[in-house]
């Protein structure tokens, strides 16, 4: 029992700093990844709460799909030579994007 | 950064950190307050349990999440597929419509790992969604995580470009509103047989929920498969012009 | 405490990350992650309500919660292709919608 508090415990304390890097990151491409491990750890929290139906559905939607969507619009989007040399300027408009 | 205080400066916000102190400090008053309502939350009634216990035998299903999503509460699905339809139609640019639905294209580079990946894959995803579908009946699963995989299915044929899906086609417009349209075919027969909307007869419900799940099931799957391909930027298919030419 | 109530509370944490997020942060995508995460923030609350004590599992929570992925997933890709609008409407040279 205790240690399935312990889980428990460490696995909230994991989706809030997942949730809180996932906005907050510097790169736009690290948001994204992160976002998607936030969805695989919050259907972890959901099998644990029993609502398997719930779980199956976020590891297809919400992992899955989610972001096969937000991948593809990030590559629309990016700005051509970022993955060129990831330079000062570029870091700081991240930086400036993030506040 | 409060100490210069411009009385005459009458534009937009030019201090971002006072601007993200003032959200935090609402956001940490607003935590706390819904903190206390939770703490002070005494959750002793039984909810709705006991109601969905007492009438799952007559819904033609026993997987109970099943159960409330197509028979006890049919129309909250009903509109949602609709505003997922609806969503489509917002998003799907206008184009050729003449093309058939599934089209073989000349690819130059193979990537060996991708197509063999998808050979593997893709048919044992199918037939996983298969068996939700058929599993959400009596064990969790059903209509939504078969038309996920179904999806995932979909953006991964995408991945090696040998096959290209017209999603805006008279075929997959119709798949795309089969689910809709069944749905509503068999709520007004309803209404016809039984004089209310969605109320199953207690022999045909199992049936029913069935017919209504596979034709949610291939909907949401071209759905959300179109949606994902409206985000991608193809190089040959003049996707982007007609985005330009649009805008 | 029970671990109903962590869920609970990691819920409303996950919604004020998110809300804090949806008003601060600058670019749209990051504002669209944000409403994910106040979803998921929504979702979990809903779930941990559901879940009341032992293996007391109220199915309703759970079907309104799986509507609302598939809803909360639509509204995604509806924004992100209005998202994906604006970058191309706007000037290239001046720069990405912040």
């Amino acid at each position: 029992m205790n240690l399935q508090i312990a889980f428990d415990v460490m696995l909230m304390l994991n989706c809030l700093i997942l949730a809180w890097m996932s906005i907050f990151s510097k790169s736009l491409f690290r948001c994204i990844v992160l976002f998607v491990c936030l969805g695989l750890l919050v259907t972890i929290a959901w099998g644990q709460m029993g609502a398997f139906d719930v779980a199956i559905a976020e590891a297809a939607i919400g992992a899955g799909i989610t972001g096969a969507l937000l991948l593809a619009a990030w590559n629309r989007i990016k700005p051509e030579d970022e993955d060129a040399q990831p330079a000062q300027p570029a870091s700081e408009v991240n930086n400036r994007g993030a506040r | 950064m409060f100490n210069q205080i411009d009385l005459e400066y009458n534009g937009p916000v030019n201090d971002p950190k006072a601007s993200w102190l003032i959200t935090l400090c609402s956001v940490l008053g607003f935590l706390i307050v819904l903190t206390l309502v939770l703490l002070n939350y005494d959750a002793h009634n039984a909810g709705l349990r006991p109601y969905v216990e007492g009438s799952l035998s007559s819904s033609g299903v026993t997987n109970p999440v099943t159960a409330v999503l197509l028979n006890f509460r049919a129309y909250d699905t009903l509109l949602e597929i609709a505003v997922l339809l609806i969503v489509v139609i917002a998003v799907l640019p206008l184009r050729n419509s003449k093309t058939s639905l599934v089209r073989c294209i000349e690819v130059t580079n193979h990537d060996l790992v991708l197509t063999s990946l998808q050979r593997w894959l893709a048919p044992a995803v199918l037939m996983f969604a298969g068996y939700l579908l058929w599993a959400g009946a009596t064990q969790p699963g059903g209509a939504f995580q078969a038309g996920a995989l179904l999806a995932g299915a979909c953006v991964l044929m995408f991945q090696t470009g040998v096959y290209r899906v017209n999603y805006t086609s008279i075929m997959a417009r119709s798949l795309m509103a089969c689910g809709l349209a069944m749905f509503i075919a068999v709520g007004l027969a309803l209404i016809w047989f039984e004089g209310s909307l969605l109320k199953y007869p207690q022999d045909y419900a199992g049936v029913l929920i069935l017919l209504i799940e596979s034709g949610a099931t291939l909907s949401i799957a071209i759905c959300l498969a179109s949606l994902y391909s409206s985000l991608i930027d193809i190089p040959g298919t003049g996707h982007a012009a007609t985005f330009e030419s649009g805008s | 405490m029970s671990s109903e109530l962590l869920y609970s509370l990691t819920g409303l944490g996950l919604f004020a990350i998110g809300l804090l997020g949806i008003v601060v942060a600058g670019h749209v995508m990051r504002k669209i992650l944000a409403l994910n995460i106040m979803g998921i923030g929504i979702f979990m609350l809903l779930i941990a309500i559901a879940k009341q004590d032992g293996s007391f599992v109220d199915p309703v929570p759970h079907a309104m919660v799986l509507t609302g992925i598939v809803i909360a997933a639509a509204g995604t890709a509806l924004a992100l292709n209005l998202m994906v609008r604006l970058h191309r409407m706007s000037d290239p040279k001046q720069g990405k919608p912040k």
